[in-house]
């Protein structure tokens, strides 16, 4: 995983929490790169969950919270860098559904190492998109922090749900977006 | 708090700030490192990109390649309909993971069946129809073709007690102007690529194609067949055509002919007879006068004796002349008569034997006579003598094709509705370029005084009446069996 997430993580607890129980957690795992990330990097996957593991035992906050709220909090700064693909677009549907195209696929080009998940779409209604989460990394409650992230960032007002679950063995996780 | 450890506090918080200032400069200075090392990769990627995007396009194509290409193996055009429903459901049930397929077919425009494939290890399962999923098939119909349909089911849609999702898409083909059918999937989800989706629609359009190119190719051979069809009963019909145009010319000549023929042929015939009686009365008359005649008188004897002698024979042959006229004349009759004279019950075993009896006495010397008639057959309705007549030209044809040590087997049975004689001979059999002139008027190949060519024409026109039909089958210098169907009546 790109160094960039671990560093975004890191900000996301010193900044709703501190900096000391970032340290705390970092120094609680025991950590190959020993907590030190560039963000131009790729740390080992196993590394992120053991940290988040971590940080949702000493805040006893459920796992899916956890990462939902770092989507959320993390959106911004991956808007940051993707601003020059999005600049004409306005709604939040039409967003996510440049991100696997556009979006990931840049990532992925800059960095072959770099490894996104495979986002499927289906708008069967204008107020409705299902999107299909594929990864070995199972992280779709992050994802959901990211969508929540980019409604935010559109200023619109969605809910999320999933009928289908990778965690829950199912063989994808289907996010279905509404809009209110 | 002394002012010692207020000191050594305020010396922390001191060291605690400079240490924060400089973690902040070592983040700047680390975040510039990365932008600078973002910047190269993406200077790399730029120059890559062209490259990139068109590969990236070459494996979508070769994706939606494959699946065509393995569609189209379903689809080679030996296949029957239902073969290629099958694979292209199966196809679509492998592409669309493994998703319950249903198959909705509408024939003659009223009548619904439904089938399902619900797994791919499976096969095809009847399901019952409500009118309320008639109704709705029905108004699934009417979508265009060519095109993926979608509909998302809630509770009250009647395809919701079948589906195990709520999304449903489908399909309408038309096969033909009463066929049509639906394909309709019951899916989890229809999250796909665009590339994917264009993949589904294209499948689904040269599917359509393949259908309707297999549809074409079993109307024209339908068509060809029907053509091949045509052509034999018009020729049929030329010929029967052909043939009823002879028998009723015939007819219309006969009655007149007949007619005309009838009275002179009467009173010659009497008339013979009476000279006949008139020449006995010459001839005595000159067997006395010949005894007081004078010698020189007598001079004239030789030519008269030699004429007395002749004269019966001549009045003889006059009169199997006439008889013969006589035959002809009546045999014509039955061309002109129409009305069905004197039809009632029939045994046909019975007209055979009676016709066996007249004939008989003609051939039992040269041929043997072997009989299988079924006892007991069903009575058809018919005319006793006209039968009997039928069989009689059979017979005497038989004995005519057999020189000598013959052997005739006349069979009776009934097959299905019909009662089926068979009359066969161990003759010389005809060639088969008269085969078709054997019921024509006047033909023959007899001699003169020896045949009509009217005996099979005449059974020809007496069976006709019957509603039954005759068939001839023969192998030259091997024999001919004539086969007649009579109808039972009900
Ligand atoms: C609502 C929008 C987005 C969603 C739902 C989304 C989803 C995700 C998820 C779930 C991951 C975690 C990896 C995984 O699950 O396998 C991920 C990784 C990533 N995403 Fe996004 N993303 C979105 C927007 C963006 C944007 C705007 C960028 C900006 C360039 C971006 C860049 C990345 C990068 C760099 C990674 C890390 C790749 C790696 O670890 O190798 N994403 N994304
Ligand atoms: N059983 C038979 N075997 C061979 N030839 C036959 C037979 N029956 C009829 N034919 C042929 O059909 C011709 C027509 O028969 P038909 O109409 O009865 O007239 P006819 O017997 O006066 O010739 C016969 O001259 C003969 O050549
Ligand atoms: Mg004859």
């Amino acid at each position: 995983m790109k160094g960039a997430i671990f560093t975004g993580l890191a900000e996301f607890v010193e900044q709703e929490h501190s900096l000391t129980l970032w340290l705390e957690v970092v120094d609680s795992c025991t950590l190959a790169s020993k907590g030190e990330y560039l963000t131009t990097e790729i740390y080992d996957d196993e590394e992120f969950f053991m940290l988040a593991h971590a940080l949702s035992e000493k805040l006893a906050t459920p796992a899916p919270d956890l990462y939902r709220g770092f989507g959320v909090y993390f959106f911004p700064t991956l808007m940051g860098i993707a601003t020059k693909y999005a600049s004409h677009v306005e709604d939040v549907f039409d967003f996510i559904i440049i991100v696997d195209s556009v979006i990931h696929t840049e990532v992925q080009k800059a960095d072959p190492l770099a490894y996104t998940p495979t986002l499927l779409y289906d708008r069967p209604d204008d107020n409705t998109l299902v999107v299909r989460y594929l990864s070995k990394r199972k992280m779709c409650h992050f994802a959901e922090g990211l969508i929540l992230g980019a409604a935010k960032h559109f200023n619109q007002k969605v809910e999320l749900s999933q009928s289908q679950c990778l965690l829950k063995g199912d063989d994808h996780c289907l996010i279905r977006i509404q809009k209110r | 708090m002394s002012d010692q450890n207020s000191k050594t506090i305020d010396d922390y918080k001191n060291a605690v700030q400079l240490l924060e200032n400089a973690l902040q400069r070592e983040r700047n200075s680390k975040k510039l490192l990365e932008q600078k090392l973002d910047e190269k990769a993406q200077q790399r990627l730029d120059e890559n990109k062209e490259f990139l995007k068109a590969y990236q396009e070459a494996t979508s194509r070769q994706i939606q390649l494959q699946f065509l290409s393995m569609l189209n193996q379903g689809m080679i055009s030996d296949r029957s309909l239902k073969e290629m429903f099958d694979s292209y459901c199966h196809n679509l049930q492998q592409l669309l993971e493994q998703c319950p397929v249903f198959l909705a077919s509408l024939t003659k425009q009223t009548s619904w069946q439904l089938q399902q494939l619900p797994t791919p290890s499976s096969s095809w399962q009847r399901i019952d129809l409500t009118t309320r999923l008639e109704d709705e098939l029905t108004h699934l119909i009417s979508h265009d073709q060519q095109h993926w349909h979608r509909q998302e089911l809630n509770g009250e849609d009647p395809f919701s007690t079948l589906f195990h999702n709520s999304t449903m898409l489908f399909y309408v083909i038309s096969i033909s102007k009463s066929q049509q059918r639906i394909i309709l999937l019951d899916i989890n989800h229809y999250c796909y690529s665009d590339d994917f989706k264009n993949t589904l629609r294209v499948s689904g359009q040269s599917f359509t194609t393949a259908i309707n190119k297999r549809m074409t190719e079993i109307e024209l051979s339908y068509n060809n067949q029907k053509l091949k069809h045509t052509l034999s009963t018009l020729k049929k019909t030329q010929q029967q055509l052909a043939h009823n145009d002879k028998m009723a010319s015939l007819g219309q000549l006969s009655a007149g002919i007949a007619h005309e023929i009838n009275n002179p042929i009467g009173y010659v015939a009497s008339n013979l007879g009476v000279l006949t009686d008139y020449f006995e009365i010459y001839k005595n008359t000159l067997n006395v006068l010949s005894n007081s005649l004078t010698d020189k008188e007598q001079e004239i004897d030789p030519l008269l004796s030699y004429a007395l002698e002749d004269t019966p024979p001549l009045i003889e042959a006059c009169k199997t002349g006439v008889d013969r006229v006589a035959a002809i004349v009546n045999s014509l009759k039955t061309f002109s008569r129409k009305e069905q004279d004197e039809f009632g019950e029939v045994n046909i075993n019975d007209a055979i034997n009676s016709a066996i009896e007249i004939v008989w006495n003609q051939l039992k010397y040269e041929h043997q006579l072997n009989m299988q008639l079924t006892p007991k057959l069903p009575v058809i309705h018919g005319n006793f003598g006209q039968l009997q007549q039928v069989f009689v030209n059979l017979f005497v044809n038989a004995s005519h094709a057999m020189s000598e040590k013959g052997e005739l087997t006349v069979m009776s049975q009934v097959i299905a509705d019909e009662i089926e004689i068979t009359v066969s001979d161990t003759g010389c059999g005809i060639e088969q370029k008269n085969i078709k002139r054997l019921f024509e008027p006047f033909y023959t190949t007899k001699k003169e005084n020896e045949g009509t060519g009217l005996g099979l024409s005449v059974s020809y026109a007496i069976i006709e009446k019957h509603d039954a039909n005759i068939s001839v089958n023969s192998a030259l210098d091997k024999g001919t069996t004539f086969t007649l169907r009579f109808p039972i009546p009900d």
